[in-house]
């Protein structure tokens, strides 16, 4: 069986399929390039020192330089916390006379147990030296790893099987299907892989960029293939020859 | 003519191949998000003041001379806290121009408000003859029933933070046993307002009955008091004056009105102003209402801010002008100074729906720019 001889009704449910994995993927692009730079519309280049802190910062640090970075007053406070998470986070004078004070001043609105503020998150107060500590931890706790990992993994390999799929029932040369297939799977261990490196060395935040842009490379590019190989006629180069013969 | 053809056709056989394919396909996908994005971020944080060619009338109605000034447009969705008995708006989309001439700088700002809520405390006549004055309180003891319709600017002066995250770096909120700069405010305030030392804020406070009726804005201050005990109100300050203000209207036994307007069935008249002031005299019925406060102009730096607000078929248009320098009292810590014409100006705008202090707010910071 190949792609273009199915009857028009699949090949206009495998298009719908194929149409939402593309807009998928570039909206997780926008998310991450909105996660990763200084800005808060449109699209934007991830800035590599936040992925590095995303990945070996602890959580209080990287959320600061991140997604909480709208609420600090100024960038030399994410200084002073990541300097008392260097010293041992202890539960010391500088802790109480800078730390908290930063903390109440810019973070304590929402991140407490009875906030009210419309953009309230109860569940993570930083009230006191024991809830705030629980952040400090450097990159991805095992903990943290197993609750955001085996979602990423379920999730990409559903739709990853799929793709992968629909694309070895295309009409391509051997190649060019095997390259994208092993590409998007390996892409995928390496970067989930690299969440829990990158805390031992800053060369996995660039595997984990590297990566990650592959992964969404090659899904893209299969699910673009594959649409093409559906409605249109393909150059001979990069059929396979079975292919060229039905023709 | 022949080369874009030959160009042409390469093209297309380019895109046929799969490398070509698929960089047209990132080719697109770059342009689109950039063209997206520029559109996304033109919708900015910048107010443009333009010069205006004819003086300003305030009162509360557009006329000509605004339609020079691009409106910035600031939506306005979050609450800082959830009061038991709050019935207002959970957002609102705020408009503002400004114009500015010589000596002074103008805003124009609309909103849409279905309610007009000016009924602050009314005393209203009971069946047996008594006098009551109608309130609504919430849990921390702040009306949200019978209040009226706000609008409040804050500028920053110096306060650190301001120019990036706005309004916020002087919000204190209760933390988690209920207290704030470890004084316990259960009950009496779910927030507070102060800065950090040596830093102040200024406050543009529009109180559509206790000062709009006088054609002013109660023009206050927040600076780095935070405790009770210095000052009630916090960091919170009226401006200095020379004279003006509210009262309760209230008998010495507080069981009724002192004062009531000469004119009666005035529709806007829930205060009562010098020109209206008369002593009470009990004629009336079961139902009617009397004011609870009285205002006079502010007089000093307090009421150096005028205005005119007036609510039409659910929108609020409020104009305001402000001398670009004020030379008032401690002018220069009360007051944002707009002497520079080059530079940006920080603020942030809340509305008050009917409500004492539950107000509705943005997160970050606009920019005032003169043009
Ligand atoms: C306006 C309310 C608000 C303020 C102020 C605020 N946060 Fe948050 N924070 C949230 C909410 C809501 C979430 C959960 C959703 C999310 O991640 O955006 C969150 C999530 C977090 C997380 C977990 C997710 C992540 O990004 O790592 C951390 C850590 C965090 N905040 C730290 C801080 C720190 C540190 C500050 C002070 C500089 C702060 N927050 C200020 C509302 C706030």
């Amino acid at each position: 069986m190949r792609l273009e001889s199915l009857n028009f009704s699949a090949k206009l449910g495998l298009s719908g399929f194929l149409i939402t994995v593309i807009l998928g993927a570039l909206s997780a692009v926008t998310l991450i390039g909105l996660l990763y730079s200084q800005h808060n519309s449109g699209f934007n280049i991830p800035d590599m020192e936040k992925v590095q802190s995303h990945y070996s910062d602890s959580a209080l640090v990287s959320s600061m330089k991140g997604s909480m970075y709208e609420y600090v007053a100024e960038d030399g406070d994410i200084d002073v916390i990541a300097q008392w998470i260097a010293e041992g986070a202890k539960d010391d004078a500088f802790f109480k006379e800078e730390v908290l004070y930063i903390i109440e001043e810019d973070c304590q609105k929402c991140h407490s147990r009875k906030s009210q503020m419309t953009k309230a998150i109860t569940s993570m107060p930083f009230s006191s030296y024991d809830d705030i500590v629980k952040y400090t931890e450097g990159g991805y706790s095992w903990t943290k790893m197993a609750k955001t990992a085996h979602i990423h993994l379920f999730g990409i390999a559903v739709f990853l099987v799929m793709v992968s799929l629909v694309m070895a029932f295309s009409s391509y040369v051997a190649w060019i299907k095997i390259a994208l297939i092993s590409a998007g799977w390996i892409a995928l261990w390496l970067d989930i892989a690299s969440w829990w490196l990158a805390k031992f060395s800053n060369v996995f935040a660039y595997v984990i960029s590297v990566a990650g842009g592959v992964e969404i490379g090659a899904v893209c590019a299969m699910s673009g293939l594959c649409l093409l190989n559906l409605w249109f006629r393909l150059p001979d180069a990069v059929l396979e020859s079975s292919a060229q013969s039905s023709d | 003519m022949l080369f874009t053809q030959i160009e042409g056709s390469y093209m297309r056989r380019f895109i046929k191949t799969p490398v070509g394919f698929v960089s047209s396909l990132v080719i697109l996908g770059g342009v689109l998000s950039t063209t997206l994005s520029t559109a996304v971020q033109a919708a900015n944080d910048t107010l443009a003041s333009v010069k205006a060619d004819t003086t300003i009338t305030l009162d509360g109605m557009v006329e000509g001379a605004w339609d020079k000034a691009s409106a910035l447009s600031v939506q306005l969705d979050n609450l800082p806290y959830q009061a038991n008995n709050y019935g207002g708006m959970s957002s609102v989309n705020v408009t503002v121009k400004s114009l500015y001439d010589d000596n002074f700088v103008y805003f124009l700002v609309q909103y849409d408000d279905p309610t007009k809520s000016l009924v602050r405390y009314p005393w209203v006549k009971q069946a047996d003859g008594s006098w009551k004055q109608l309130k609504g309180k919430d849990q921390t003891g702040h009306d949200n029933v019978y209040y009226e319709d706000k609008l409040a600017f804050f500028w920053n002066i110096n306060a650190r933070g301001f120019a990036k995250k706005g309004c916020d770096v002087a919000c204190h909120m209760q933390n988690d046993e209920g207290k704030i700069n470890g004084f316990d405010q259960k009950g009496i305030a779910p927030g507070r307002k102060y800065t950090r030392a040596g830093q102040t804020i200024d406050m543009w406070h529009w109180k559509s009955v206790r000062m709009n009726p006088l054609g002013l804005i109660d023009d206050q201050f927040v600076d780095s008091v935070k405790d009770p005990a210095v000052n009630k109100n916090w960091g919170r300050h009226g401006d200095s004056k020379t004279g003006g203000g509210y009262v309760n209207n209230m008998n010495a036994d507080k069981t009724g009105p002192a004062f009531m307007n000469r004119s009666q069935g005035n529709v806007d008249g829930y205060t009562i102003t010098p020109s209206q002031k008369t002593p009470f005299v009990d004629t009336f019925k079961p139902g009617d209402q009397i004011p609870g406060i009285m205002s006079e102009p502010f007089t000093g730096s307090r009421g150096d801010i005028w205005t005119k607000g007036d609510w039409q078929d659910g929108k609020w248009t409020v104009e305001i002008k402000r001398a670009l320098v004020t030379t008032g009292d401690k002018a220069e810590i009360q007051d944002v100074q707009f002497s520079d014409l080059s530079k940006a100006y920080s603020f942030g705008i809340a509305v008050f729906d009917n409500s004492q202090i539950d107000h509705l707010y943005h997160e970050g910071v606009y920019e005032l720019i003169f043009k």
